[in-house]
């Protein structure tokens, strides 16, 4: 279990977190929800350890959170897509998932775990193509098989269990198709004992796979709440947008709603 | 990863192109020796044959050409490599070993110390002999920790600031070293152009034994950073996310690579491109893994070094061409070639 106490981050004198008692649970899904600048990807990265708070304490499971060698072991982010070295290849990227794991040359077992992840993003034909080369779906596929492969100790199942995986908006870029498959993903490694932790802008994707939800505005803890206890009034508050209850769990705007209907 | 055969032919025609430099770079020059007398050395140095050469023949190959031909590979892989490094760190194929003002710093002290004739002060002949050289890198080493304290707070090293800070000490050091120039008479001209355009003249047993003594173990060094550089071309969260201690591993490949330019430069001079195109070559040709980049540096850097000191010292035989002038003569046309391949490849 991942613990934050009283986390609080300060930079150049703007408060962007204050306060921030949560934890974080192996085989649980939590989703930060909350309006643009809430603070939900910096929550994301002080949890992971990608920046230290200011104040408060985060305490990890049996390893020495000052080590980054140590933590890559038991946590894998994947970031929002930024710069990167364009001309490497798509396993050489993926690959990299196994750098905590390795020295200087990858073992059978790395070769096997990276194999696995290439075949489960179904990104394996394009193994030697170059970065550059691809669409950002394909990208965001090879990103998520480098973060999956970090996740395994060695290449049985049961060796991710108790990890972390930290993962900011990974639906970006996906089409409808991988957006479930990211969903599958996130079931099942929850299901193999991995706490994931993800950072979602649509709200009904985030109630139908949360286990437990993390409402953030104006980096403040507004609420921690299962997706069965999200009500109207709820999403109102922390949007400041009208909502209307539309299926079962189904959650939209009113407003825009209504403007679409002007077209039909 | 390249598929292994495509890699086994990449490094046999390198092997094949890298030996006949190296005999083109021990066979010619201003003395005769053919190839038949190198194997007849090589024969007797291992006691196979008698010895058929002359005295002189032997003196010259072993006293001054091979020591200049191992100088030459070793300054030319040391300068890739710093070239490799500090374009992987800084995620900019264009950035170059001098990118810090290391190179032009070292150049403004070695101005300096000429112009004032600093060598000239000390009586101990060997001292006299390397004033100019431990000035210079002294001079290179103030440059380099000057650049690395400004872009430092907090523990970390500000990359983009080190960038600016760089272009901030370049501009310096090339406006004292043109003043000095300025103030100069003809003879002190001549030796500051000598730093300004680089040349392995100076090769002896003494420095490229130095040079071999201090580089090679910082090669090798920066040969294990090849992991770290990949993780960071990420960016440097991401390769925190990937275990890589980023701001200790910064420091490190800053001051390698550092390092190198500056034993480099103080024993040579300033010799410019080979740092920057060397790696940008093979990244173009074999991709971008880094450990890979790392290591053909060395190899195409060597060889690419031998060729240009060869014809520097044989295309206007008795005299040397300064090898500055070859390696950017043979590097910028090249250079440019690629950024017009880039920019047709960037505008689709």
């Amino acid at each position: 279990m991942i613990r934050l106490d009283n986390i609080s981050l300060q930079l150049n004198r703007k408060t962007l977190l204050q306060d921030i008692s949560t934890s974080f649970i192996p085989g649980e899904h939590t989703v930060i929800l909350g309006p643009n600048g809430a603070g939900k990807s910096t929550l994301l990265r002080v949890a992971a350890l990608g920046i230290q708070p200011t104040g408060g304490t985060i305490s990890y499971p049996s390893v020495d959170i000052s080590s980054q060698a140590q933590l890559s072991k038991i946590r894998t982010f994947l970031t929002q897509q930024s710069m990167f070295n364009s001309e490497l290849t798509v396993r050489e990227l993926v690959f990299m998932g196994r750098y905590p794991y390795y020295h200087r040359t990858p073992d059978a077992t790395d070769i096997e775990i990276v194999e696995n992840a290439l075949q489960r993003f179904s990104i394996k034909h394009l193994s030697e193509q170059k970065l550059q080369f691809l669409s950002g779906g394909e990208l965001q596929r090879t990103h998520l098989a480098r973060v999956y492969a970090q996740l395994f100790t060695d290449e049985q199942i049961s060796s991710i269990r108790n990890k972390f995986l930290f993962m900011d908006e990974p639906v970006n870029n996906l089409d409808i198709k991988h957006q479930e498959e990211l969903i599958t993903l996130a079931t099942e490694l929850t299901e193999n004992g991995v706490g994931v932790v993800s950072v979602l802008h649509d709200i009904n994707m985030a109630l139908h796979t949360a286990d437990k939800l993390i409402l953030l505005k104006k980096g403040l803890l507004a609420g921690e709440l299962s997706p069965t206890e999200i009500t109207e009034n709820i999403l109102e508050d922390l949007y400041e947008l009208p909502f209307e209850q539309t299926g079962d769990l189904i959650f939209s705007p009113k407003r825009i709603r209504s403007k679409i209907y002007q077209f039909f | 990863m390249t598929g292994k055969r495509s890699n086994s032919i990449w490094y046999v025609s390198l092997a094949v192109i890298w030996f006949v430099i190296l005999w083109f770079g021990l066979t010619s020059g201003s003395f005769e020796i053919g190839s038949g007398d190198l194997w007849n050395i090589l024969q007797y140095k291992l006691g196979f044959a008698e010895l058929k050469l002359d005295d002189l023949s032997v003196s010259v190959l072993t006293q001054i050409r091979i020591p200049r031909v191992i100088l030459a590979a070793i300054v030319g892989a040391s300068l890739s490599i710093a070239g490799a490094g500090l374009q992987g760190l800084f995620r900019n194929p264009l950035a170059d070993p001098g990118l810090i003002g290391v190179s032009t710093g070292a150049s403004a002290f070695a101005a300096f110390a000429i112009v004032l004739g600093i060598p000239a002060l000390f009586s101990v002949s060997w001292l006299n002999m390397f004033a100019l050289n431990v000035f210079t890198f002294i001079g290179a080493l103030t440059v380099m920790f000057l650049a690395i304290m400004i872009a430092h707070s907090r523990g970390n090293t500000l990359l983009t600031t080190l960038l600016l800070t760089g272009i901030a000490l370049n501009a310096l050091g090339a406006s004292i070293t043109g003043l000095l120039t300025f103030l100069s008479e003809d003879e002190q001209l001549r030796n500051i152009s000598f730093w300004m355009l680089g040349s392995l003249g100076g090769a002896n047993w003494t420095t490229t034994l130095v040079l071999t003594i201090i580089n090679i173990p910082v090669i090798i060094l920066l040969l294990t950073r090849g992991k770290v550089l990949n993780a960071l071309s990420l960016g440097e969260e991401n390769a925190g996310y990937l275990g890589v201690n980023v701001r200790r591993e910064k420091s490190i490949i800053i001051i390698l690579s550092s390092l190198l330019v500056s034993t480099c430069v103080s024993l040579t001079g300033v010799i410019g491109f080979v740092g920057l195109v060397v790696p940008h070559v093979i990244r173009l040709l074999k991709g971008g893994d880094n450990k890979f980049i790392l290591f053909n540096s060395i190899i195409v850097g060597s060889g690419f070094l031998i060729l240009a000191d060869t014809i520097s010292r044989t295309i206007i035989i008795p005299q040397e061409l300064p090898i500055g002038i070859i390696t950017s003569l043979a590097g910028a046309p090249l250079f440019l070639y690629i950024i017009i391949k880039n920019k047709q490849k960037a505008g689709v």
